[in-house]
């Protein structure tokens, strides 16, 4: 059971892409730059002691949208199956399932205590690019990278990966399973039905 | 005339980025798939029912000494871990796991305090399901095992292994009620550094089964990778 332990680190690696879109544009110029201006901005914004999850949920939820880009994170939460959508459905895909990402994790933005995160490096393939941080809590050190694409204004995160699990790739098991067994329409039904759940 | 893109364009942009084999990581042999699904479902209920509630009292004892806790356990896991390094030709991993162990068996008083880590002796575990897969075996199939949890039957057998060549198991000869208070508080203890995340991933997941398989057999093979 373990390794559930290491997944709270999604958690705070999904807070930490807040900062992305507070930040100034420039800020996205490289992937590492974006990384450890976010990792300040961020900390900032927890490390507040006025910081109150229900009253700047609105503006954190405006930040995520423009941190990440959605576009890629549906292509890869569905994979193969991106192929068989309609441009109707990628389009209602990409809403639900980042509406999805962000409800779940925007939930746990109180499980950050004092962890600290460093940059520890960047490798880039455009439009690719993989950001290596650590993340030191009290009793470990977890690896947490991101994965960026790069975009004509900038890059934008499209994955988290945490201890070499991707959170991407683990839903994109789940959708696979569903599609393969139900068909692409019963995906939906039970998307949609989720996400209305969380509303 | 605009035209929107095609849906070929799409799917130039999406092969490009997603390789059909990079889209199948996560992947593993499922053939008792209705069983571990019923065991997934009964340990889902004990983390809830049983484990859960017991956890969050539990965080009521300070932080630090949770910490010293999770170091004495992690701590009598490196011997084996070093013989796992060995058994992997890793020379530099096996002697710094051993040196751990008698740093912080000494220093650290019996484990408490990783003073290695401090030392800049870092911990990296290897168990002898990673020795196994390090060796070329694959996971064989996927094993959900009561209580315990994840697993698959080339690290559950690497698991009974390393518990039979555990030397504390020949220091240590327990009652069997102390035995199941020792992994309990282990376990307990491990989960009390983080209540919730398990139940978030669960519900944001439409199939958690398939979720944490996934995510299972994504850590074991970035473990082996090291």
């Amino acid at each position: 059971m373990k390794v559930i332990l290491s997944f709270r680190n999604f958690f705070l690696a999904f807070i930490v892409g807040i900062g992305f879109s507070l930040s100034a544009m420039a800020q996205y110029e490289t992937p590492s730059i974006t990384v450890q201006s976010m990792l300040d901005v961020v900390l900032d914004i927890l490390r507040a002691p006025d910081f109150d999850i229900e009253s700047d949920k609105a503006q954190i939820d405006m930040a995520v949208s423009g941190a990440f880009d959605p576009n890629t994170i549906a292509q890869s939460a569905l994979g193969a199956s991106y192929r068989d959508f309609s441009r109707e459905q990628r389009a209602e895909f990409e809403d639900i399932f980042f509406s999805i990402l962000k409800d779940t994790y925007l939930e746990r933005l109180d499980s950050y205590t004092d962890e600290t995160f460093e940059v520890l490096g960047e490798s880039i393939e455009p439009p690719r690019a993989t950001v290596e941080t650590m993340v030191n809590t009290t009793n470990s050190q977890i690896k947490v990278n991101y994965s960026l694409r790069q975009r004509d204004n900038g890059w934008f995160i499209y994955d988290i990966i945490v201890e070499d699990v991707s959170l991407l790739s683990s839903y994109r098991s789940t959708y696979r399973s569903i599609i393969r067994r139900d068909g692409i329409e019963a995906l939906f039904e039970e998307l949609r039905t989720q996400a209305a759940g969380l509303e | 005339m605009f035209a929107a893109p095609t849906l070929q364009a799409q799917d130039a942009e999406a092969d490009f980025f997603f390789s059909d084999e990079e889209m199948l990581d996560g992947e593993i042999a499922d053939p008792f798939e209705r069983l571990n699904r019923i065991t997934f479902a009964v340990n889902d209920k004990l983390y809830r029912l049983l484990l859960s509630p017991v956890v969050k009292t539990y965080r009521l004892i300070p932080e630090p000494l949770r910490v010293s806790i999770s170091n004495f356990y992690d701590n009598l896991t490196a011997p084996v871990s070093s013989i796992n390094a060995l058994l992997q030709f890793d020379l530099p991993n096996a002697s710094s796991e051993i040196s751990r162990f008698g740093i912080n068996s000494t220093i650290g008083i019996l484990g408490l305090f990783d003073v290695a880590n401090q030392m800049g002796i870092e911990r990296d575990r290897e168990d002898f399901g990673q020795t196994l897969g390090s060796w070329g075996f694959g996971h064989g199939f996927y094993l959900i095992v009561p209580v315990l949890g994840f697993s698959s039957f080339r690290d559950f057998s690497g698991r009974a292994a390393g518990s039979f060549l555990n030397p504390n198991n020949y220091v240590w000869d327990p009652e069997v009620e102390e035995w199941l208070f020792y992994q309990t508080l282990d376990e307990v203890n491990d989960f009390s550094f983080d209540v919730d995340t398990y139940t978030a991933f669960y519900d944001s997941a439409l199939d958690p089964y398939v979720f944490f398989r996934s995510a299972y057999v994504q850590n074991r093979a970035g473990a082996i990778d090291q």
